[in-house]
């Protein structure tokens, strides 16, 4: 029984040590999957996913938008607030995302500014801005909801650069240690190999098919 | 995210790297509804608060301009009336608080305007006050449109609950459609109820009048018509309802209704008689005294409880003068 345990806690151990790694380098020593950055621009003041872009939830995400030489903001809101807030605006629409990044996008008509700035007004459920670029984290929400980029004082003739991020704190370390832990299981295998029991290892090397010449007698050949 | 196989590759690396990592694994969900509550707990407590607050400083300053920007509809009429004539009487009202909602309802909306219901105790006052704060627009703030007051031991009524906490409301322009899309099953449209109960008001004479709970309004308003001066004087008085907006699902698949009525009250005086509003609240507005005619418009916000199978009744009110003229 040792013998084929062994080399199960091998292959077991040679997986998870597998996958440690791939968390590690997914995530990188900032706990961080990131995509990006990339360029979106509108001719209005504003950059938005459409709800059917963000058709998963559950993972805190990280959206970063920068823009050189001018106010940053980047909120997230429930559809219903922000359909009706750029109603009359004209932006870019990020209608679908293919990950790891390819993006269909749509041109919405209308007025090239706001008429509210956005930091004025009171539905977003996160929000940032900044001068050159803002970020918000939020857990991607099971409702209809919209990430929005705009010039902060809602002018117009947007270009942005955006990186997106999955997060999770303690997922490098989790990594290593899962790699770790691996590591470990598969030696333990190894010794279990190792310390098999000679007798298996004699039946092991009997393999059916194989000719055993008997001792003492040489081999005749005809 | 489209079903490239590419782009499920990467979701099922980033679920397992996820799962491993302790995140929260990446789900589909479901897109047809897009719809959200009128406001979370947290925005309908804040909005109260500040209501309360504002309110309160307006009512401490008279500051009748204030309350357009804390209100709308018949209460914003009721409350700057009030102010009128509380400075014209000379009269300082209580310090207005309120404590934290002991109840929130809100209801799912695929578009503006949105609404809630909030409950809570006026402070050093034997009273609840049934809050529907409105907003319009994304960019509008909340205003305060309805709020009808309950005696303090009044339970509130049994409001079903959806798996999200939030509440059916009646679909404007869909009378016979709860917002969850169940079926009305109320025995008459609910702006006939409401038409109906004021035509009881106006007439004690009225077809409808066993149609409905005789409640403390009903007695209130009737007692308050006898007592109207008929010596020299014709007396009429007339109830009408106005739209009926906000309507929530009871429990027992009934309604709690929010309905506004006018109130007009008309005097004519006979020749060589003289009728006076001195020292009363309609004295604010009216000149002293009434030789002719003088007409006096009330508004009442009234809650009304209709029982999937009983007669409709009010359960709270709040109203007032929002106006007069005469000579």
């Amino acid at each position: 029984m040792r013998r084929p345990g062994g080399w199960l806690l091998i292959v077991v151990g040679s997986l998870l040590a597998l996958v440690g790694i791939a968390v590690a380098w997914i995530f990188g020593p900032d706990n961080r999957a990131a995509t990006g950055p990339h360029g979106y621009s509108s001719a209005g003041a504003a950059v938005v996913t459409a709800p059917a872009a963000l058709a998963y939830s559950g993972p805190r995400v990280e959206v970063t938008a920068a823009a050189a030489d001018r106010p940053v903001f980047v909120g997230v809101a429930y559809d219903v607030d922000v359909r009706d807030y750029l109603a009359r605006t004209a932006y870019t629409q990020i209608d679908s995302i293919d990950l790891p990044w390819s993006t269909e996008t749509s041109t919405v008509p209308g007025d090239r500014q706001v008429s509210v700035r956005p930091a004025d007004v009171h539905f977003w459920l996160v929000s940032a801005s900044g001068d050159g670029g803002a970020t918000v984290v939020f857990p991607l929400p099971d409702a209809a909801v919209d990430v929005v980029v705009m010039d902060a004082d809602g002018e117009p003739d947007l270009s942005v650069e955006l990186t997106v991020a999955v997060v999770q704190s303690g997922a490098f370390v989790s990594g290593l240690a899962l790699l770790a832990v691996g590591v470990g299981v598969a030696a333990g295998g190894g010794l279990l190999l190792r310390h098999a029991p000679r007798r298996a290892r004699r039946r092991g090397r009997a393999r059916p098919g194989r000719r055993r010449r008997p001792r003492g007698k040489p081999a005749v050949e005809s | 995210m489209r079903g490239s196989s590419r782009g499920r590759r990467w979701l099922v690396g980033v679920a397992v790297a996820s799962a491993v990592a302790g995140c929260a694994l990446p789900h589909h969900k479901s897109l047809g509804d897009a719809s959200k509550p009128g406001a979370s707990s947290a925005v309908a407590q804040a909005t109260l608060a500040s209501y309360a607050r504002d309110r309160a400083v307006s009512d401490a300053t008279w500051d009748v301009k204030a309350l357009a920007s804390l209100e709308t509809g018949a209460v914003l009429d009721i409350d700057q009336s009030s102010l009128v004539i509380r400075r014209a009487l000379g009269i300082t009202a209580r310090p207005f608080a309120l404590d934290d909602a002991v109840t929130v309802w809100a209801p799912r909306f695929d578009s503006y305007p949105l609404w809630f219901v909030a409950v809570a105790r006026v402070q050093k006052q034997q009273e609840q006050i049934v809050c529907v704060f409105s907003r319009k627009s994304s960019t509008d703030p909340w205003l305060l449109e309805a709020a009808p007051r309950l005696a303090g031991d009044t339970e509130t009524p049994g409001v079903g609950r959806a798996a999200d906490a939030t509440v059916a409301r009646l679909l404007p322009g869909s009378p016979q459609t709860w917002s969850d899309g169940a079926a009305v099953t109320l025995t008459s449209p609910v702006q006939q109820i409401a038409d109906d109960y004021a035509d009881v008001l106006t007439s004690a004479k009225s077809e409808h009048v066993d149609e409905f709970v005789t409640d403390s309004f009903i007695t209130q308003m009737r007692q308050i018509a006898k007592e109207q001066p008929t010596q020299g004087v014709r007396f009429e008085q007339r109830w009408t309802a106005g739209d009926v907006t906000y309507v929530l699902r009871l429990a027992d698949g009934g309604a709690l209704m929010f309905v506004t009525l006018k109130r007009v009250d008309r005097f004519e005086v006979r020749p060589g008689q003289t009728l006076k509003f001195a020292g009363s609240e309609a004295g604010a507005y009216l000149p002293d005294p009434i030789r002719r005619k003088a007409r006096l418009d009330y508004e009442h916000q009234v809650l009304m409880v209709v029982p999937r199978d009983g007669k409709p009744l009010v359960i709270g009110q709040y109203g007032g003068l929002v106006g007069a003229r005469g000579r």
